[in-house]
């Protein structure tokens, strides 16, 4: 058990939970199933980590996406997750409109920096906001007792 | 595909995604302060568990509308469910998506043939001389049915499968 810390102080700060990620070791599988239960709108792009596609699952009258994420290589946080724990789910994507003050709090609570993308591009993906680099990173917030998180500013 | 045909026109619903957690307070505390709302602390056979909303605190652009979805946060006990294995060899983490369907047996049919495997049967029942249930899963299901599958062979999250 970690070392007890208070919980991160963002009551007054409005957030997203936007995406469930999910880690694959065969992305035309899980493409093939995810659409068999009901996903829709695949957009598929490639980072340098990792394949990625991005659906929406319907829930009720609205929708969630879902990213599904084929690691590439070895020693990236999703590489490192389908070592360890195989095919599962890894993190919940949190979008904020103040990235600094979520992230911050978030690693004076207790959560870890687990890979850094701020204002970086990450790779040759298709997808423009990714290229031109934005304010994202992924924490791992077991600590806290939260899940991993991806972080971005919007 | 064959689940795909297996299920052509079949609805189902996403209901929840789960976490495990070492430290239930703990998760509350963290989950309150991202916003995640009107939690409810639930005892059951296992552990506790808690249901509650995931925040959508402003719209992004382009995301999904959230609020719909609720996050499930279950701290197991010692008892040796299947829970407590994850818990002991993974750690913390994510776990299952719940999915309500309204022909249980249909769709459990279809996701075992397709590859899923068993990994929690929590369907009531009955012993050869009454109606008790015959197993702790049972019990802590009560009259309806529900499982778990583990869905990695088709390439899809373990899922908590639920009949309506």
């Amino acid at each position: 058990m970690s070392e007890s810390k208070p919980a991160p102080q963002l009551r007054d700060l409005p957030s997203t939970i936007n995406h469930v990620s999910y880690v694959t070791d065969d992305m035309e599988k899980s493409l093939a199933t995810f659409t068999a239960l009901g996903a829709t709108d695949p957009v598929e792009f490639e980072t340098s980590v990792a394949s990625i596609a991005m659906l929406k699952i319907p829930v009720g009258d609205h929708h969630l996406r879902v990213e599904i994420v084929m690691p590439k290589g070895k020693g990236n946080l999703f590489s490192d997750h389908m070592e360890r724990r195989g095919p599962g789910l890894h993190h919940l994507g949190l979008s904020v409109p103040k990235f600094s003050d979520y992230f911050d709090a978030l690693i004076a609570a207790g959560c870890i920096m687990k890979l850094d993308m701020r204002k970086a591009a990450i790779g040759s993906s298709g997808n423009a906001a990714r290229n031109q680099g934005f304010e994202s990173c992924y924490l791992d917030c077991s600590p806290i007792g939260g899940p991993n998180l991806e972080l971005f500013g919007t | 595909m064959q689940l795909q045909e297996a299920l052509a026109g079949m609805p189902l619903t996403y209901t929840h995604i789960c976490y495990l957690t070492n430290d239930m307070e703990k998760s509350i505390d963290a989950l309150t302060a991202m916003g995640v709302k009107d939690l409810k602390k639930v005892e059951f056979a296992l552990g506790v568990y808690v249901m509650a909303n995931l925040p959508d605190g402003y719209a992004a652009p382009d995301a999904a509308e959230a609020g719909v979805l609720r996050v499930e946060i279950i701290e197991p006990n010692a008892n040796g469910s299947f829970y407590r294995e994850h818990l002991d060899r993974f750690g913390q983490g994510l776990h299952h998506i719940g999915v309500l369907v309204p022909d249980f047996d249909r769709y459990l049919d279809a996701f075992t043939t397709a590859g899923c495997q068993m990994l929690f049967d929590m369907r009531p029942k009955m012993t050869k001389t009454g109606d008790t249930p015959a197993s702790e899963g049972a019990a802590a299901a009560g009259n309806y049915k529900m499982c778990y599958l583990d869905c990695a062979a088709i390439g899809f999250p373990t899922i908590e499968l639920v009949g309506t």
